[in-house]
């Protein structure tokens, strides 16, 4: 009895170990993103109020995770090819009477709502954490304050 | 006394109709309904579910000379309620140390028999973060012999394990989890080895300009010391179809209790083309002794499997103690692996939680 029951603690431990040992992708190849760099053409440039620049350091790298595909939630897909027109101008699913992207008002826009933790609805973005930085924001913000354009510099 | 254990005993026996955390059902050798008022579990328990709560699962009971709670405030009216708050602490590589406490959920459930064992209204509503936010209400009706039933309304969807953890790989992968409520009709059936659920649904991507419909369904079949599911979900989508198959199942070994899924996704929502994702999940849950719970979790995401070198990993440890009932503390850590590029991917997470129950 007292043997399987080593045995068997032996066993979780073993396995246990051999799970943990393994690591993520080694990234050969791939930009920040995961994605091939043939494909992105590389990213890495430091976080600018600029939407391109946005994308790449923040959303694709942070929301997609879940915010993509077809069952993204709320339907806001963030992914490089959807997120700006499902953001700018487009009502908040949660709180209808904002504006996901506000151009211009930062404070009245629902992405930076949910990004402090302001939002009058759910939780706080992203899911579980670890939150943006306010520096992180802060640029955000401006880019909004700006007028949120898609492209060139503010 | 022996009011509670025929309670117990109906409790058991009716693992047919009725569902609960996985882990613990696995543990228990009983389907998931056996301690939740909704078919596919989660939120509001039920009798046994509230018995359970405070005989089984904490280490220290009530005294006999407390009256048991068993979520029934009237005779038709029965009321439960979640609470986490927490701190935790993240560490991203060449970043400052993040520390962060929150109240990161707050739920009140509701459950109102309009008629007995026949038709009932049922509601989760989210109190805070944020002004409240309704997460479940739907209408149930029932069968006589409670083998088949039907839910109409706003639901969460049945997809493989309903972890507690909505962000687990498994879950943010398939989007079905417990943020992500549906509305449409469900389906179900259960007896003593099967629970089967077939839900038409709007999709739960499918909001403000997106559009489309999905159907989702799933079976399970119970042992007392193992199960087995399969589920699979379709989703037609003006951001794109999307097809997610699920394969899940536990087993009891002694003192652990073991999960695991495997779900395999093919989205068309991107523009270079339709993504095939893969997400799994294994978990080992040791009781070291009642009210105390030691759970490990590996998880792996490849988020396009035509890309090479692009997986994920995370692994949890985390300790669960019930030290009296109502009350759980959690404290884990939680490690992410991912492409070097990416600091956020390898960050590593501390936390204590509190869990309030009732």
């Amino acid at each position: 009895m007292r043997t399987r029951k080593t045995l068997r603690r032996a066993t979780l431990a073993a396995i246990t170990l051999a799970l943990a040992a393994c690591g993520g992708g080694s990234g050969e190849g791939l930009d920040a993103n995961g994605r091939p760099l043939t494909e992105s053409g590389g990213t890495g440039a430091q976080l600018q109020p600029t939407f391109a620049s946005i994308q790449a350091n923040v959303l694709t790298p942070i929301c997609v995770g879940c915010h993509a595909g077809a069952a993204a939630p709320a339907g806001l897909r963030l992914d490089a090819s959807s997120s700006y027109a499902l953001l700018v101008g487009v009502a908040s699913a949660e709180v209808g009477s904002l504006k996901r992207v506000a151009p211009g008002s930062p404070g009245d826009s629902y992405l930076i709502q949910k990004l402090e933790g302001s939002a009058a609805v759910g939780a706080r973005m992203p899911l579980g954490g670890p939150y943006l930085d306010p520096a992180t924001i802060a640029v955000i913000r401006q880019w909004i304050a700006n007028g949120a354009a898609k492209d060139g510099q503010p | 006394m022996k009011r509670l254990l025929m309670i117990l005993w109906l409790g058991l026996g009716m693992a047919g109709v009725v569902r609960a955390e996985p882990y613990l059902a696995v543990d228990m050798g009983v389907k998931c309904v056996a301690c939740h008022v909704n078919p596919t579990g989660g939120g509001l328990r039920n009798a046994f579910g509230a018995i359970y709560t405070q005989q089984l699962l904490p280490a220290q009971k009530l005294p006999d000379s407390m009256p048991t709670w068993t979520g029934s405030v009237l005779d038709r009216l029965r009321l439960g309620t979640d609470l986490r708050a927490g701190r935790t602490q993240t560490r991203v590589p060449s970043q400052a140390t993040v520390s962060q406490t929150e109240l990161s959920q707050w739920r009140a459930y509701l459950d109102v028999q309009l008629v007995r064992d026949h038709l009932g209204v049922y509601l989760d509503q989210l109190l805070r973060p944020g002004r409240p936010q309704r997460q479940e209400a739907y209408v149930r009706l029932t069968t006589a012999d409670q083998r088949w039933y039907a839910k109409a309304g706003q639901f969460y969807l049945p997809f493989g394990w309903r972890l507690q953890d909505n962000t687990s790989f498994v879950r943010s992968l398939s989007g079905i989890n417990m943020a992500s409520p549906d509305k449409g009709l469900e389906l179900g059936y259960e007896s003593d080895a099967w629970s089967v659920q077939v839900v038409k649904s709007n999709g739960p991507g499918n909001v403000g300009p997106v559009r489309g419909d999905q159907l989702t369904g799933q079976a399970i079949w119970h042992q007392p010391d193992w199960r087995v599911g399969m589920a699979l979900a379709r989703t037609n989508s003006s951001a794109g179809d999307r097809t997610s198959t699920g394969l899940f199942g536990g087993l009891r070994t002694g003192p652990v209790a073991w999960l695991g899924e495997i779900d395999l996704v093919a989205d068309g929502g991107y523009l270079d083309g339709k993504r095939r994702q893969l997400a799994m999940l294994g978990e080992a849950n040791w009781k070291l002794r009642p009210g105390h719970n030691l759970k490990f979790t590996s998880e792996l995401l490849d988020p396009d499997r035509a890309v090479s070198n692009d997986h994920k990993v995370r692994y949890s440890l985390v300790y669960e103690t019930t030290p009296i009932p109502f009350t759980q503390l959690r404290a884990g850590y939680r490690q992410h692996g991912g492409i070097p590029q990416n600091n956020f991917d390898n960050r590593r997470t501390l936390f204590v939680e509190l869990h309030l129950f009732m």
